[in-house]
């Protein structure tokens, strides 16, 4: 059978400094691991290649996870502004967002659903008690079939058996408010070998534990194993997981890559959500393509980061240079009007002297030489009637000097001058 | 709180730097850019309530000496203009005295339809019933 066809579940966490990754292919009969690769956190960018290379190598994949995050609880409701998913009808389990950063990741558990998904078929209406173990913390629930009633972490980093099977028990009666004898039954699923803890556990509880070991590998491989299952994912899946049989050979061997007897992932339109990226790229219409230019990788991220810093302040540079050049432009224009309204005001005044002037002169007498301005005026001319235009100039100008002189061919010159 | 705590300090700087361009710079900026607009809707206005020309309320077009001369030649029996200091020009208007008041419609529209500034002073000068007007201006800039 072609790797292309194999359903390959990838499985990644970070425990301590270490990233641990592994894969295992999917059959009917259930899964088959490989090794578990470890990478030191500094090495973060072979352990990407690695799952980059094994996407490449069986492309019909998930790639899994386990969010450990100290900070989840379960909720009778939906949280939509938070990273949530649905463990079983009406009980969510909800964290504050979906931490994988820039690690693929198509699949991601919270230990709850795992925790559910390990016990579920032996629910009942009694109450019982679910405890996880992962990266040293505690995770713990009260269910019975038909609801999870209350959820709690509990890090046990730095204590003993004894002080972690202590605050277990204060835990029970804190969160629960009754008494941990009133759950009927204990259940743990432990992520690591930890025999001293369940022995103390068992001891200062006084209860029966029924235990159940697991690696978190193997438990994610099995959340990936269905679509009942991976629904619990907090990264929803778009596409379905399905199985066929495969019937060209009879080996009923389990086990090796290629077996011929295998069940395989049916290859629908959207297996996986890596897939449904390298579809989207093939059908991209040109929007998306001139989008994709100025798309970057994640390492890219702080760049972008540092830009967006600066962003308040170059619309700030943006919107001052904009109205500074605005307020230039208003601010000539205005100067403008002003020195036009000066000057037109200007030309009225001069005008209306000059119009009352020569009504002023009317038929008694005839201009000469005149200078006429707004502070003053100096008329000379040759006048008929003396009488009626001194009285006309002294209305117009009171203390103004009204001055005549007889010529030579009997005519009048006249002078008048305002102060 | 902790949200701001976690606030890269780069980043912090380059906001409080926005804010402080905002307020020393920006906002005095966009009220005087208002303050202006404002003022300039008043002398628009005002502008306006002085503009008695009949017709169309054309915008004082810049002034060119030829194209002055040309237009005033079609009111007056002659117009000179000549250039003299300080970018400033001496305009001889020969008119009929019987024309004088089309001199004053001419002279209260000069600086609605032209941009320029008529220095404080007219000088008349009668010789043979020919009227000489003498006027210095000065364009806008």
């Amino acid at each position: 059978m072609s790797s292309q066809h194999q359903y390959v579940t990838i499985t990644h966490y970070k425990e301590r400094e270490f990233y641990f990754l592994n894969y295992a292919i999917q059959t009917r009969e259930g899964f088959i691991p490989k090794e578990i690769e470890q990478f030191h956190e500094s090495d973060k960018s072979k352990f990407i290649e690695r799952i980059r290379t094994i996407q490449s190598q069986y492309p019909n994949n998930q790639i899994v996870s386990i969010s450990l995050m100290a900070k989840q609880s379960i909720s009778q409701s939906e949280d939509r502004n938070r990273a949530s998913a649905e463990i079983f009808k009406n009980n969510y389990v909800i964290q504050e967002n979906i931490d994988v950063g820039d690690i693929p990741t198509t699949l991601y558990f919270s230990p709850f659903a795992i925790l559910y998904q390990q016990y579920k078929e032996g629910l009942t209406d009694e109450l019982k008690l679910l405890i996880g173990y992962f990266d040293r913390k505690l995770f713990m629930m009260f269910a019975t079939s038909d609801k999870i009633h209350q959820s709690w972490i509990i890090g046990t980093r730095g204590l003993t058996e004894k002080q972690i099977a202590e605050r277990v028990y204060k835990s029970m009666q804190a969160y629960y408010k009754i008494s941990y004898s009133f759950a009927d039954h204990l259940e743990m699923l432990v992520s690591d070998d930890s025999p001293k803890l369940l022995k103390v556990l068992r001891e200062e509880l006084s209860l029966h534990i029924t235990l159940t070991q697991n690696s978190i590998h193997n438990l994610l491989h099995r959340m990936a194993s269905s679509d009942e299952k991976a629904k619990s994912s907090f990264i929803k899946s778009y596409k379905k997981i399905e199985y066929i049989i495969h019937t060209e050979a009879s080996s009923t061997a389990k086990g090796e890559e290629g077996s011929p007897n295998r069940y395989e992932r049916v290859r629908v339109a959207d297996e996986n959500l890596e897939d449904i990226k390298l579809q989207d790229q093939k059908s991209k219409g040109i929007i998306e393509k001139i989008k994709d230019l100025f798309r970057s990788s994640p390492a890219e991220m702080d760049s972008k980061t540092s830009f967006a810093s600066l962003l308040p302040l170059i619309l700030v540079l943006g919107m001052g240079g904009f109205f500074s050049m605005k307020n230039g432009t208003i601010s000539n224009e205005l100067m403008k009007k002003k020195v036009q309204i000066t000057a037109q005001q200007n030309n009225l005044k001069l005008a209306t002297i000059s119009e009352n002037i020569f009504h002023a002169m009317g038929k008694n007498a005839e201009l000469k030489k005149a200078t006429i301005s707004t502070k003053g005026v100096d008329i000379r001319g040759l006048v008929w009637g003396i009488e009626p235009l001194k009285n006309s100039l002294n209305e117009l100008y009171a203390e103004g000097k009204f001055v005549i002189k007889p010529l030579e061919n009997f005519m009048t010159e006249f002078t008048f001058t305002s102060k | 709180m902790n949200k701001l705590k976690s606030i890269a300090p780069m980043t912090k700087l380059w906001f409080v730097i926005s804010l402080l361009v905002l307020l020393v710079w920006v906002i005095p900026t966009m009220v005087s850019y208002y303050k202006n607009q404002k003022s300039y809707h008043q002398k628009v206005e005002l502008l306006d309530s002085l503009d008695h020309r009949a017709g169309a309320q054309l915008e004082a077009k810049p002034f060119h000496s030829e194209v002055f001369r040309l237009d005033a030649e079609n009111y007056f029996d002659k117009v000179e203009v000549t250039s003299i200091e300080n970018d400033a020009y001496r305009v001889l208007i020969y008119l009929d005295k019987s024309k004088i008041d089309t001199f004053h419609t001419f002279l209260k529209d000069l600086s609605l339809n032209y941009a320029v500034s008529l220095k404080d002073e007219i000088l008349y000068e009668e010789k043979n019933s020919t009227l000489t007007v003498t006027m210095i201006l000065k364009p806008l800039s």
